[in-house]
């Protein structure tokens, strides 16, 4: 199998023996041919956007940015007849994989194939890549086989003019994250911690009015006596009779000291009865109770 | 012996529990499920409406939820029955929830056996039995 000189493709061509329709002749490169890219395309979903098919000439400039990590399958704007002795490899002109554009290429064009070739790109670079229609991107490598054969190419993508219906379907359907979305993923991280630490911080700017407002239910003598406690509690902390001591108060009375704040409540029940007081530890701070556990609703 | 909630997606403890005003004898039989991870015993605000208990202080109280921040809330005094003992004068704080949740407070004092394995569970505390 011998690879075809850029002078024995154009003649080929010339003579109609190998079909390149449209054909420019200053894609004839020393060893093969520079494809164009056609006007269809199939874009993989990124973020907010489906998948779609697009179609070039309605695309600003006819030129589409393929962003990082975006899967894009694209056809070449020639159709390609190949005779029984003569099959083919495809691949991305240098210029696009300097980029970190990435052709699903190296797939042999069977002899006897007759229609647009179809080529999967992915972005691999840094930067999103446009591509343009018209833009000379793929490279077309033909070789002589040995003989004629018998078996040329009959497949089922066979005088393709479009996408196969399965890969419209795959790219318009597909719903998995792609790698370019690792990037906005990051973002959406960083913007949730953001709206986090703001909402956290709203929180704790509110805690105190919540508090005050949580307190206002309370009743009204209640909340006196609780605030009358609040008032005495250095004096109370100071003295040794009270410190670590239960201590009530009731109608700004104050009642106690008691080792337990059960028999405090005990007390006041006998004393007053069913009514309102405030029972606490005199103790620097107060604990906080904990209810760690998790309920599933 | 109990036996759990299988009812629950996650089997749990739970007992029949009598919450008393001890100052009005007034009761309520309710519902309860014990809870280790609790520090307080919590009862359900219509319990507290309906037994007439009245505030006896606050407490500071954090739960599980994502901001962690503590919040005051007001607390009662109950006695509370379950299992055949009787505890006296026990701190409560009230929520709006459907059951009990029995805290530490609670379950400190007595010895408690999970069996989740079979689903069953026993408290035992001869001390403090009610009859």
């Amino acid at each position: 199998m011998t690879v075809l000189p850029g002078e024995t493709i154009l003649r080929l061509v010339k003579e109609g023996k190998l079909g390149i329709k449209p054909f420019y002749e200053d894609g004839i490169q020393p060893a093969s041919y520079d494809a164009r890219l056609g006007t269809e395309i199939l874009v993989s979903p990124v973020g907010e956007e489906r998948g779609e098919a697009k179609d070039l000439r309605m695309e600003k400039d006819k030129c589409y940015e393929i962003k990082t990590g975006q899967f894009v399958s694209v056809m070449t704007e020639e159709w390609f007849t190949f005779p029984n002795d003569i099959c083919g490899k495809f691949g991305l002109r240098s210029e696009y994989t300097r980029k970190g554009l990435l052709a699903f290429g190296g797939i042999q064009i069977d002899p006897g194939w007759n229609g647009r070739l179809v080529i999967s790109l992915f972005n691999i670079g840094p930067e999103p890549i446009p591509i343009k229609l018209g833009d000379e991107m793929f490279t077309i490598e033909f070789c002589r086989l040995e003989s004629l054969t018998q078996n040329p190419y009959r497949g089922r993508y066979q005088n393709q003019p479009y996408f196969p219906a399965e890969d419209v379907n795959f790219i318009l359907r597909a719903r998995t994250v792609s790698l370019a979305e690792i990037k906005p993923i990051g973002e959406e991280i960083s913007r949730l911690k953001n709206e986090l630490a703001l909402l956290k911080a709203e929180i704790s700017r509110v805690q105190p009015e919540v508090k005050a407002l949580a307190i206002q239910r309370l009743p009204f003598q209640f909340r006196v006596d609780m605030e009358k406690f609040n008032e005495i509690k250095i004096e109370l902390l100071k003295n040794g009779k009270y410190r670590g001591k239960f201590v009530a108060i009731y109608r700004g009375e104050l009642i106690g000291p008691e080792e337990s704040e059960e028999r405090l409540n005990m007390v006041i029940n006998e004393k007053y009865g069913n009514v309102p007081a405030y029972i606490s530890k005199v103790a620097e701070e107060e604990e906080i109770a904990e209810f760690s556990s998790p309920e599933l609703v | 012996m109990f036996k759990y909630d299988l009812k629950k997606r996650f089997p749990a403890p739970y007992v029949e529990v009598k919450v008393i005003n001890p100052a009005l004898s007034i009761s309520r039989i309710h519902r309860g499920k014990i809870d280790t991870g609790a520090d307080l015993t919590v009862i359900p605000m219509f319990i507290v409406e309906e037994l007439s208990l009245p505030h006896r202080g606050t407490e500071i109280t954090r739960g599980f939820r994502y901001d962690e921040m503590p919040h005051t809330v007001p607390s009662f005094f109950v006695d509370i029955e379950l299992a055949s003992y009787s505890f006296k004068n026990v701190r409560v704080i009230g929520t709006v929830r459907p059951d009990i949740l029995i805290g530490r407070n609670i379950l400190n004092k007595v010895k408690l056996i999970l069996n989740g394995k079979n689903s069953e569970f026993r408290i035992i505390d001869p001390l403090i039995r009610t009859s």
